[in-house]
């Protein structure tokens, strides 16, 4: 068997594996979509108090009142991010489990190499990520949410390279924490923490300076930057800055996970 | 037979001790944590005098702007506000467009009877405070009332808006991390099924009902030892008030009845799995908490939407304690401790029922 095949066998069944079980269905698609309702039903109107007319009305950059629901899909998108992070972190951390449960020593003993076991890894983390995406944005598309108010690539560059960022970071923690309780920390406080300092959901501005300063550091305030840049402002140009950083945190926590997933065969 | 109150008391204390050496002061840490994390970063937002780290670049065309007295009082206001005046709309919009603005001002020629139009992103903090002042200055050009003071100084608003970011946050997130360990009882006694203690447990002598009634004890003391613990902590850490202790007891005794109800219930629905269990209570929970303004205040709720759901026994637990923070004693808060005490029976009662026509069967 080629390896190229080897490896695409491997993640697929491993993928299979997440899409069968109907509690990692909950997470990852059950309760992405009842959030989004939940939240978009507390941000939809945040600006209608100054769009209500009167002395003052209210108009979006883009002059487009399409855009007007933007809060309500910056929301979603938010939970979105969370639970894809949180998904994607459970998920690189199976192999932890299968050493634990003796399920990779026996694949190592049936002479596949560690380093094919590995890349099936992470490509099932990507492919985990893909169709968790597709079907997020799919559903709550098809339940309302205007994602393709600002056109394409306002939706999908933000989704795909923030995608490959949670891939890499959930493949760079896997790399260095081998221990079931810490991811499970790890996993628990992680992606919520990082959307609220990075402002996903409540805007930084009545923050501290130094916290708002924190921000450069965190790939979910980078996400929402992409995606602020496409519905909000100049689109692709606007992208580009925060997509560079979005990138350099995949391939920096892919590079580092996969280095220390290679000490543990050491 | 063994008596029930030693059965019960025997499996509840094992439970404890499970909890405690199980990494419970994760339990402590964690609730913690974001605490000081959602108190510190939504301090300026809860504060009646927030100022933003940085003015806000503010783009202004149109009419007479330059003379005009309303952007005269944002100019006025410096730690809000930079203004700069632009040519005109297309030149305010690009501003803000390329991010060298963080919103646009579009003043109304003198003499017709237009609105100003603030151009700034959908949602943004700037786009509130910029309409807000905007409204105040020109029905104070007006002399219509000054609406903001008046609400600002209204004496029937409610406790929670009273509060600062910890004080809130402090109790929010204390009623969240309450359900979870509670539930994580539950969780504990479907995992005996699963293992087989139960099992060997009954062929001891214990009753199905002395470990039923051991389940729901078990959570309902270690809801109230941890409220008592948070209570303790985050008035230390970071001056929580808690208010009357009286009063405080009988929210804490009717809420953990109510918690532990609810988990029961959620136990005795679903599959007797650990891992379901311990989904579906997560689940609930998570939303719950969202709903009940735990995790986001509910000053930033729409009205409706905090008005729809006042009835979440976790929300009647928040307002309780809001209202003995805010001075309210016993009295006060009788109402809402026998409502929670009242939903607590219900829900207790619906599981119970539940888990005897399960049990079908069994010895």
């Amino acid at each position: 068997m080629s390896t190229i095949r080897r490896i695409a066998t491997m993640a697929a069944m491993s993928v299979y594996r997440t899409y069968r079980s109907p509690g990692d269905l909950l997470w990852i698609l059950v309760m992405p979509v009842v959030m989004s309702f939940v939240l978009s039903m507390w941000f939809g109107g945040f600006g209608e108090s100054a769009a209500a007319g009167g002395p003052v009305v209210y108009d979006n950059p883009r002059g487009d009142d399409r855009l007007d629901s933007f809060p309500a899909l910056r929301a979603t998108f938010a939970v979105f991010l969370i639970f894809c992070l949180t998904a994607l972190i459970t998920r690189a951390g199976n192999i932890h489990e299968e050493r634990k449960g003796g399920t990779l020593a026996r694949t190592l003993a049936c002479g596949i190499p560690y380093r094919d076991v590995v890349a099936a890894h992470v490509v099932s983390i990507g492919v985990t990520g893909v169709i968790q995406a597709a079907l997020v944005l799919s559903i709550t598309g098809i339940l309302g949410f205007d994602w393709l108010a600002a056109g394409w690539s306002a939706l999908l560059l933000p989704t795909a390279v923030a995608l490959f960022a949670c891939a890499g970071i959930a493949v760079g923690i896997v790399g260095f924490v081998r221990n079931e309780g810490h991811l499970q920390l790890i996993v628990g406080a992680g992606p919520s923490l990082l959307a609220m300092f990075g402002g996903a959901f409540f805007p930084l501005d009545g923050a501290p300076a130094n916290i708002q300063r924190l921000t450069v550091v965190n790939p979910i305030y980078w996400s929402m930057e992409a995606l602020d840049g496409g519905f909000v402002y100049q689109g692709i140009a606007s992208q580009t800055g925060p997509l560079a950083i979005l990138i350099l945190v995949g391939v920096l926590g892919i590079v580092l996970g996969v280095q220390g997933l290679r000490r543990m065969e050491a | 037979m063994i008596p029930l109150w030693k059965s019960v008391s025997a499996i509840t204390s094992q439970r404890l001790r499970r909890l405690a050496l199980d990494g419970g002061w994760v339990w402590i840490a964690l609730p913690l944590a974001i605490i000081y994390v959602l108190g510190v970063s939504m301090q300026g937002l809860f504060s009646t005098d927030f100022t933003p780290a940085r003015p806000y670049q503010v783009a202004v065309a149109g009419g007479d702007a330059s003379t005009s007295p309303v952007i005269e009082a944002m100019i006025a206001s410096p730690d809000f506000f930079s203004v700069d005046l632009v040519a005109d709309e297309d030149d305010a919009r690009a501003s803000v467009l390329a991010r060298r603005s963080d919103a646009a001002v579009i003043v109304p020629p003198d003499d017709a009877e237009q609105p100003f139009r603030v151009i700034a992103p959908p949602g943004s903090v700037v786009l509130e405070i910029v309409g807000g002042v905007l409204r105040k200055e020109i029905e104070a050009l007006h002399g219509a009332e000054d609406a903001e003071a008046e609400k600002a100084s209204d004496p029937n608003a409610p406790p929670s808006s009273q509060l600062s970011s910890f004080e809130y946050f402090g109790v929010g997130i204390m009623i969240m991390f309450l359900m979870f360990t509670v539930h994580s009882m539950m969780v504990y006694s479907v995992g005996d099924r699963s293992s087989g203690a139960y099992g060997r447990i009954r062929t001891l002598g214990v009753s199905r009902t002395a470990y039923l009634v051991a389940g729901y004890a078990a959570a309902f003391v270690v809801g109230v030892i941890f409220a008592g613990v948070m209570a303790l902590a985050t008035r230390i850490i970071f001056g929580v008030e808690w208010g009357d202790p009286l009063a405080w007891t009988a929210v804490t005794l009717a809420g953990a009845a109510g918690v532990a109800s609810i988990s029961f219930l959620i136990m005795a629905t679903m599959p007797p799995r650990p891992k379901a269990v311990e989904s579906a209570g997560s689940t609930l929970i998570i939303i719950m908490s969202m709903m009940g303004g735990s995790t986001v205040p509910l000053a930033v709720l729409p009205s409706w939407f905090a008005d729809t759901f006042a009835w979440l026994p976790n929300r009647i637990v928040l307002d309780g304690y809001f209202a003995i923070a805010a001075g309210g004693s016993l009295a006060e808060v009788a109402g809402k401790v026998a409502l929670l005490l009242v939903v607590a029976l219900c829900l207790l009662l619906a599981g119970w029922s539940i888990s005897v026509v399960r049990a079908k069967g069994e010895a």
